[in-house]
């Protein structure tokens, strides 16, 4: 027995070590450095990068004796106009002197014609630059290396964001291509004090991820907090925003987004401007925003553009979608199951005979029809878009009317159900409908169990989880608690432009003043 | 400049509203009936009034008490005041009677629900849920309640003043009328208004968690004004529609009221159902209140994590809130915990301030 429990409790040892993570470090190859023998050091590159077909090494000779080097890039990150523009230049050396006379800074100082090149001495620097799309130069006449920036950046042309757009305002969105969205956001705001921080995040992907802020305006310790959790990120590769705003979220378990998704290079130069944070991600168009509060659930961009009455009409009109969105189908099943009473009476009778024949409690006719709207929507997203409207149409007329007139469900749930549908879309972020279509699937469960009760209920569920969330330090329903009265005048509603003097207080900027004269 | 990061400390508009939603409970729904049923005339307004004078003062009282002890809650320096066995066992007796009144606040909850809304759903599984709700509040700590208060707070006062408005037209000023029937009728409306001001002591316990605590007396006034004026306004309006003798007999007055508001060609034409929501907030303000401090009486006696002292009260708030067998049984707790709160929330206090005074103790 006690032999047994030995075993059972070595076993048990063994395999933990074996399951402990090993870090991964740099192999102690990749450390050395570059020997200085052209033939050495280029096998050993090769070995490193896996013997890959497309590692190209264009060798040159520019000396009448046979002192030699090579340019070493891979082919498909690297612009080759660069590389074979400096491969001239060295070239046309052995006019005036022998590569043998210089050092590696002469060259690069005086014989390469590009302006961002730098000198590498160990192996693994040369394989990262590599591996960025930048050409290395070796030769036999030198121990170091040149590195040349020449990488080629693929890109997109600018188009207009598909997931936010706009009556007014402009009409360009974020590309796949880091450099070219900062310069974007850059072009918006050119103030000397924005902040880039770069990161690099992934063990293998090795992502570029650049933080933007202002100096001298965003709160320090804001910047501190994001600065901090993105460097604690531990993963392996990351492709796009969404697994960094995943990772650097405060509450995971929430059915709210604690960072703001944009596609718009207006929005985040605004943001930049009250005080928040942008975070740039390379190969996405989408850029995060943080800290995200519960304004932006119903603000859009556009807001600021349009004159002001306007405005404010549509975001108490978003406002009002967004309640629909969340609760409609919970009230119809509390009313229908529970409180017919308070239905006035000629509607009661109506609504009592549309329900005649059908044979399912409320709830089942509710969760029946949402789920079938939520398959719909999931269908029309992934078909093409000609095949998308077919479906829409097939899906929303036929069925809702065939499953009236088959006595599956009441006309009035199809009403409400085509009502909640439209109301989610009514909001100008897609993530945030997303949140507010799962909380409806809770909502009605809670109403039909507990009727009115039931959705008060949910309702203080709801709002307690709302005032526990934070994002990035700051509470999710600032500035509508803890009061905050100058945040009240860009809210619900938004103010004349010209009474918006000072930036939202929630996110204590240091610089507080929007507009610096007094009047 | 408010740091970004360390906002859980209190504002004064927090401890505020705090005071003024913790008062404003069961109170509010059953308060004309005690207010007529003790005082038996039209007046009785009057007496509301002066209780939140009285009440106002008392507040005074206790701040000089938390004055002398900055930084610390009541449940810290009483045992300095009177050592630790006597502080622990004032601590231990306060901390029941916050159970006890957190049973009644869920209890009188779910009567509500199942006399307006869910008739046939048993009281216990109500219950439950209110309390789970709570518990989940709680967990957030005091700042995540009075933010919550905060949130809650325009849409409470809103509405009650919204049944006030939508039922003027049916007002009849001779309904309170003489407005001054002598003393004695006023005085003993006023003891009957005293349970209805059940929370203000919280005070003993919010002041340390200040921002700025030299604050604390203006935010406690207003505190007590907002319930008191609300309190009057719904005395008035209710015996105004209802009468005095009407409402003696009401177990719910103020729901009556809301009852009788008739609008016609309207959406829905049945209102109090939609006022019932409103109440259940105001109770489940005073509730996450007084469960905190329940909660935060065991730690303080125990030592145990907050989560440990949370969870161990939900059995013990479930229990007494099953005793009492019908609904006249559980008026009659409400008022023994009204009686509670005038010895524990008020006489002991006083008495230790009288101690503290006496021995010349400050910290």
């Amino acid at each position: 027995m006690k032999k047994f429990l030995n075993r059972l409790l070595f076993q048990h040892a063994q395999k933990k070590l074996e399951h402990t993570p090993k870090h991964i470090e740099t192999p102690p190859l990749q450390q050395e450095r570059l020997t200085g023998k052209l033939q050495d050091d280029i096998q050993t590159l090769k070995a490193l990068l896996g013997n890959s077909f497309d590692l190209k090494i264009v060798k040159f000779t520019s000396d009448p004796y046979t002192y030699t080097g090579a340019f070493l890039f891979i082919e498909e990150l690297t612009d080759t106009a660069v590389v074979h523009e400096q491969l001239r230049a060295i070239r046309s050396l052995s006019e005036t002197t022998y590569l043998s006379d210089l050092t590696p800074e002469t060259l690069r100082k005086d014989v390469l014609t590009i302006s961002e090149s730098s000198i590498v001495d160990t192996l693994h620097q040369c394989t990262s630059h590599l591996l960025q799309g930048n050409a290395l130069i070796l030769s036999n006449t030198f121990k170091d290396g040149i590195i040349l920036n020449s990488r080629k950046m693929p890109q997109r042309s600018i188009q207009a964001p598909s997931s936010e757009s706009v009556v007014r305002g402009p009409r360009d969105g974020f590309v796949e291509t880091l450099l070219l969205n900062i310069g974007l956001v850059r072009k918006r705001l050119k103030d000397p004090d924005l902040q880039l921080d770069y990161f690099k995040v992934g063990e293998r992907s090795k992502t570029d991820v650049v933080v933007m802020s202002i100096n001298g305006l965003t709160n320090p310790k804001i910047v501190q907090e994001v600065k901090n959790r993105l460097s604690k990120i531990d993963i392996d590769s990351v492709q796009e925003s969404g697994v960094i705003e995943q990772l650097i979220e405060e509450n995971s378990l929430s059915p709210f987004p604690q960072v703001q998704v944009t596609e718009r290079p207006d929005t985040v130069a605004g943001s930049l401007a009250e005080g928040r944070v942008a975070i740039i991600v390379d190969h996405t168009p989408f850029v995060l925003i943080a800290p995200l509060t519960i304004n932006s659930f119903y603000q859009s961009a556009e807001d600021y553009y349009e004159r002001w009455v306007y405005s404010s009409l549509i975001r108490i009109l978003r406002i009002g979608a967004a309640l629909i969105a969340l609760c409609l189908p919970s009230i119809y099943v509390a009313l229908i199951s529970y409180h017919q009473g308070l239905i006035p009476t000629d509607l009661v009778i109506s609504l009592a005979g549309s329900r005649e024949g059908v044979p399912f409690p409320s709830i089942v006719e509710a969760l029946l029809m949402e789920v079938t709207i939520e398959i719909l929507r999931e269908a029309g997203i992934r078909l093409p878009n000609p095949v998308g409207q077919a479906v829409g149409i097939v899906g929303g007329l036929v069925i809702g009317e065939s499953a009236v007139s088959a006595g599956l469900v009441s006309p009035m749930m199809v009403i409400v159900v085509a009502l909640t549908a439209i109301s989610s879309f009514a909001l100008p972020q897609y993530y945030v409908g997303v949140s507010l279509r799962i909380l409806r699937f809770p909502f009605m469960i809670s109403a039909a169990l507990l009727g009115l009760y039931g959705i008060v209920i949910a309702l203080i569920l709801l709002s307690v989880h709302l005032v526990r969330l934070k994002s990035f330090g700051v509470y999710y329903l600032e500035p509508l608690v803890p009061y905050s009265p100058k945040g009240w005048k860009d809210m619900f509603i938004r103010t004349q432009t010209k009474r918006l003097k000072s930036r939202p207080d929630m996110l204590n900027p240091q610089d507080e003043k929007r507009m610096r004269s007094k009047n | 400049m408010k740091s970004a990061l360390d906002t859980t400390r209190l504002t004064q508009n927090q401890v505020t509203i705090g005071i003024s939603l913790t008062v404003l409970g069961v109170g509010m729904i059953t308060l004309p009936r005690e207010v007529f049923t003790a005082a038996g005339i039209a007046s009785g307004w009057v007496s509301v009034l002066l209780t939140g004078g009285l009440a106002i003062g008392v507040m005074f009282l206790l701040i000089t008490l938390n004055n002398r002890y900055p930084g610390l809650s009541y449940f810290q320096y009483n045992r300095l005041i009177v050592g630790s066995w006597i502080g622990g066992f004032l601590t231990l007796i306060t901390t029941a009677y916050y159970i006890t009144f957190a049973a009644f606040e869920t209890r009188a909850m779910a009567e509500l629900i199942q006399m307006f809304i869910l008739d046939r759903t048993p009281v216990s599984f109500t219950m439950l849920i209110f309390i789970g709700t709570t518990v989940y509040l709680v967990l957030g700590g005091y700042s995540a309640i009075f933010r919550l208060f905060e949130l809650y707070f325009p849409a409470i006062i809103t509405f009650t003043l919204l049944i006030m408005i939508l039922s003027a037209n049916q007002f009849e000023i001779n309904h309170i009328r003489p407005f001054f029937e002598g003393f004695t009728p006023i005085m003993k409306g006023m003891s009957a208004t005293i349970l209805s001001f059940v929370g203000i002591e919280i005070i003993l316990f919010i002041q340390a968690h200040m921002r700025n605590p030299q604050r604390v007396k203006k935010a406690a006034v207003y505190g007590v004004a907002i319930p008191t004026l609300l309190y009057a306004i719904i005395v008035i309006m209710v015996g105004g529609i209802m009468g005095v003798g009407e409402t003696m007999t009401l177990v719910y007055p103020l729901m009556e009221l809301a009852k009788s508001i008739e609008i016609r060609n309207f959406f829905f034409e049945r209102f109090e159902t939609f006022f019932i929501p409103l109440w259940i907030l105001s109770i489940f303000t005073t509730l996450a209140v007084v469960f905190y401090l329940a909660a935060l009486g065991i730690k303080t006696i125990f030592k145990v994590k907050k989560e440990t002292a949370v969870f161990s009260i939900i059995p013990l708030i479930y229990i007494i809130a099953m005793t009492p067998k019908n609904i006249n049984e559980m008026f009659t707790m409400g008022v023994w915990v009204g009686y509670s709160m005038i010895v524990i929330g008020i006489a002991i206090p006083l008495t230790l301030l009288l101690v503290s005074l006496v021995r010349g103790q400050r910290q």
